[in-house]
């Protein structure tokens, strides 16, 4: 036996088609064939249940089987073998029935032998082993798939877990943000309230000591309740989820100056040089900014000044020069505004102005074209409104800047402050998609700006415009 | 306040230092209403109900006003205000939440629950007696106090 010949078993009930089938082949040259012959499919059964074929050459009209029904239990029977059936004349299409349920080719009875079937039989094994590697790449890409298909559902449990587990946090941390207010703040109470009880009572025993030390009690108990609220302050605005509509700054700015005891005309001295653009912020946030920017702007004042705030917007990246309006209207307007000033305790000295105009058209560009590099949209480049919040007090140096809208950063100890209060502004106006900054010297004030988005068109609201 | 008898006033609190912080207050602004006070929601139902230890109405009066506290051990203050409501010869009783909490949700299940009001409890000396002074002037002076004693069933309370 050739070692090197084709394991063919050969169906075929017809005796001489047999022969011919197997001499045409001896003869065709195309390599050497090992033939296994039976004439019914209860032997072919049997043979290829105990032997190993490379190709099985299969008639269709056996006396125990014929038809469709043979290539279709042929291949039921033998899923991995190369099957080759073979026709009548009369009955082609039966061929390419089968060749469409699997069956990897089929001959003609009569019409082809020798050269022809060999090639048949040789493609019939050779198409076997592609249709096995394909049907191989399928079922792996099949397992790629469900093992994708099964990492997607186990990463969205996860992801699912997380959140859920995420909004526990975030509902233990308002119990512990509330439990704070209750069960910290309730010793406080009772210590600044009875060490207030005990100084009354001690107003009558006159002994100064004992009164000075209780003040100090006093008051640094009123500063922790101050940092527990603050920071407070804080961790809910860092949890909440702040809406924008348009705030008109203007009013909302009068409103806090007339509503604070320690904003009033008789204590400092605010000016709002408006029309200040509307922004889109949130409301609330926008007051509690407002108020610590205001704050800080009269409460770091040095002793015996009074201090002096003045208020203005400009809009950023606008290309139309008659826009920037109220950026260059500002220059004359700051010359008049010393004179008023003038009689307060100290005015501003002019070349704070002029140095603090010369860098802003320096930072102006520096900001455009870094905007310009941020967001390449020209339309959103109008959208911009910074509001400058210039004060006269003692000024921060250039190194403590990046510091003091950390939270508990506290330059000067001896101002009265918890060190929160610009933190607050940093996180409520990154929460409103804006940005917070400085220019400042020491003994030459702060020149603190939130920029936000605008609310209006520039022709919309009036760029330009004298004081109010 | 003269001439008429001043109500009694209930203070549910389970902070000592708050109920002396009252009463001192009240002492120093010349509040003469008596001020009983309880020190957890279990207790604030056993003298509204009149039962031991304050069975004796003479010496344990029922109150005209509430004043009380949210936080407080076995039964919160909504769970007091809410069985108040439920007791007929107790539901007209003003009762005015005094809590530490400002949350919108608590005073919205306060008002929910029947609080004929809710204050916030100042944190400085110098506020409690504003707010105590005002809560004398509305509570205590102005306000008209329903006729508790025509309610019907003066019977057991539980």
């Amino acid at each position: 036996m050739n070692p090197a010949a084709i394991r063919v078993l050969l169906v075929e009930d017809s005796p001489s088609d047999a022969v011919l089938l197997q001499e045409s082949l001896a003869q065709s040259g195309l390599g050497g064939f090992d033939f296994t012959h039976v004439d019914c499919w209860a032997d072919a059964v049997r043979c290829l249940r105990q032997n190993q074929f490379e190709v099985l050459l299969l008639d269709l009209s056996l006396p125990d089987i014929t038809g469709r029904e043979t290539f279709l239990r042929a291949r039921a029977e033998a899923p991995h073998l190369p099957i080759v059936v073979l026709t009548g004349e009369a009955n082609e299409d039966l061929g390419l029935e089968a060749v469409r349920h699997g069956i990897q080719d089929y001959l003609i009875k009569g019409q082809a032998y020798g050269r022809q079937t060999a090639r048949a039989i040789h493609y019939a094994i050779e198409r076997q082993q592609a249709e096995e590697t394909l049907k191989q790449t399928e079922m792996a890409l099949r397992e790629s798939e469900r093992k994708l298909r099964e990492w997607n559902l186990e990463l969205e449990r996860r992801v699912a877990e997380r959140t859920a587990s995420l909004e526990e946090t975030i509902s233990d941390l308002e119990d512990f943000s509330h439990s704070i207010t209750h069960d910290l703040r309730a010793p406080l109470r009772a210590i600044r309230s009875f060490t207030q009880i005990l100084g009354e009572e001690c107003l009558a025993c006159g002994r100064p000591p004992a009164r000075e030390h209780i003040h100090r009690i006093t008051s640094a108990a009123a500063r922790m309740d101050r940092l527990i609220l603050d920071v407070l302050q804080y961790s809910r605005l860092a949890r909440s989820e702040l809406r924008l509509t348009p705030v008109d700054v203007q009013e909302l700015l009068r409103g806090i100056v007339d509503s604070y005891p320690a904003f009033q005309p008789s204590e400092v001295e605010i000016r709002i040089d408006g029309p200040l653009p509307r922004v889109l912020g949130n409301e609330a946030a926008l007051t509690q900014c407002f108020s610590n920017l205001l704050g800080n702007a009269v409460k770091f004042v040095a002793p015996g000044t009074r201090p002096q705030v003045r208020i203005w917007a400009e809009r950023l990246g606008n290309p139309r020069p008659e826009i920037r309006g109220p950026k260059e209207g500002r220059n004359p307007k700051s010359e008049k505004r010393d004179e008023p000033l003038a009689a307060g305790a100290e005015p501003l000295p002019p070349t704070d102005h002029r140095s603090v105009a010369t860098q802003h058209a320096a930072r102006d560009t520096a900001q455009a074209s870094a905007l310009d590099s941020l967001n390449p949209q020209p339309s959103t480049l109008n959208h911009l409104v910074r509001l400058w919040f210039a004060d006269n007090g003692v000024g921060i140096p250039k190194d403590a800047q990046d510091r003091i809208f950390k939270m508990f950063q506290r330059l000067d100890k001896s101002y009265d402050g918890t060190g929160v209060g610009l933190t607050v502004v940093r996180k409520a106006v990154e929460k409103m998609g804006g940005r917070v900054g400085l220019e400042s010297e020491p003994g030459k004030g702060s020149r603190f700006w939130v920029e936000l988005g605008a609310a209006d068109q520039p022709e919309a609201s009036g760029g330009a415009g004298g004081p109010t | 306040m003269t001439g008429v008898k001043a109500v009694p006033i209930l203070y549910v609190e389970d902070e000592e230092a708050d109920v002396v912080l009252l009463r001192h207050v009240f002492d120093t602004t010349g509040i003469p209403n008596p001020l009983r006070a309880v020190k957890d929601g279990k207790l604030a139902k056993d003298y509204l109900a009149g039962k031991a230890p304050f069975d004796d109405r003479r010496r344990h009066p029922l109150p005209g006003l509430v004043l009380m506290d949210l936080n407080l051990p076995y039964w919160s203050g909504f769970e007091v205000l809410e069985w108040i409501r439920q007791q007929p010869q107790l539901r007209r009783l003003p009762v005015v939440i005094f809590s530490s909490s400002n949350r919108p949700d608590d005073i919205a299940r306060a008002y929910d629950a029947g609080a004929n009001g809710f204050l916030v409890k100042p944190n400085a000396l110098t506020d409690l007696k504003r707010l105590v002074l005002a809560v004398r002037d509305f509570w205590l002076l102005h306000n008209r106090f329903p006729d508790t004693a025509s309610v019907p069933a003066p019977a057991p309370l539980g």
